[in-house]
């Protein structure tokens, strides 16, 4: 019986684990890429304001 | 079309609950084999269950991987790539409950937690080859390059595959063939009765959805970190 239980025991564990981890990961990826897109919006913007055509000078 | 992240919310619950009528079946359902002499025996035998499964999938996910890696080598898309390594892993992990779960069986099967013979040896060189795919791409920093020699890499893994299943047919060995054998070959071997296969396939199936379901997830995780990395190759030459 305990033999069975370990077995059972390792197989969730494992499962569960490494379910986790894929969706900490996917969690910290979304992240990254929620940032990486607002940094490279303001970088691309920023020539614009700088002094491109139709762009408000700023003061 | 519907929203994904809700189909795969349902993917899972349905997974989930195949898992558990699976450990129902498996400890409540299925019968106990006759020829098995001490309850010890009897108790073990249904990690039988999941341990099959287990390696079910493991096999099946290097399969995809090797076909993955074919595609990627024909069409250089970075895709094929990702499936790869997706399932690689996510066979890996599978590998790895099969392994434990395979000498906790053992142990009070044959009185030893592990023994040197055909199907352990080839499955004990099979997980380190697949661990030496993982250690291979993080040492190749160049993705192209890293995709290519991954792409071989898992095609030739495979062919450890068939030599692994093959193995306990092959040679005299003490582990059991319980699919497509007489029963009571190898230690611990048994005949699988009608019961006995429905609740074996049933666990077989679900596996299989697990794994469909894990690779989906894992998939989308793999494809966010490679849109990551354009991005953050994108901002560093700006």
């Amino acid at each position: 019986m305990v033999y069975l239980i370990a077995a059972y025991v390792v197989v969730w564990v494992i499962t569960f684990a490494f379910v986790a981890t894929i969706s900490w990961r996917q969690h910290q990826l979304q992240q990254q890429l929620v940032w990486m897109e607002q940094l490279l919006e303001v970088k691309t913007k920023a020539p614009e304001t700088d002094g491109g055509a139709g762009s408000t000078p700023t003061p | 079309m519907k929203n994904p992240n809700s189909l795969m919310m349902g993917l899972f619950i349905v997974t989930g609950l195949l898992m558990m009528g699976a450990i129902v079946l498996a400890l409540g359902v299925a019968p106990d084999p006759v020829n098995l002499a001490t309850p010890t025996e009897r108790f073990a035998q249904r990690i039988f269950y999941f341990h099959v499964p287990n390696w079910w999938v493991g096999f099946l996910a290097y399969l995809v991987a090797a076909v993955a890696g074919v595609l990627y080598l024909i069409s250089r898309r970075e895709q094929w790539d990702a499936v790869g390594v997706s399932s690689i892993e996510i066979g890996l992990a599978f590998n790895t409950i099969g392994l434990i779960s395979g000498s906790i069986w053992a142990k009070p099967t044959w009185n030893t937690w592990w023994t040197w013979e055909p199907r352990l040896t080839t499955a004990a060189i099979g997980w380190l080859m697949y661990v030496g795919y993982l250690m291979l791409r993080s040492a190749i920093e160049n993705p192209h390059q890293r995709a290519r020699f991954a792409a071989v890499f898992s095609i030739l893994a495979f062919l450890d595959v068939p030599v692994i299943f093959l193995a306990i047919r092959w040679w005299r060995t003490i582990h059991p063939v319980v699919i497509g054998g007489e029963g009571g070959q190898g230690v611990g071997g048994f005949a699988l009765g009608p019961t006995i296969q429905l609740v074996f396939f049933f666990c077989l199936g679900t596996f299989t959805l697990l794994y469909v379901t894990l690779m989906l997830v894992r998939l989308r995780a793999e494809l966010l970190s490679r849109r990551v990395e354009h991005l953050r190759q994108r901002l560093m030459f700006r």
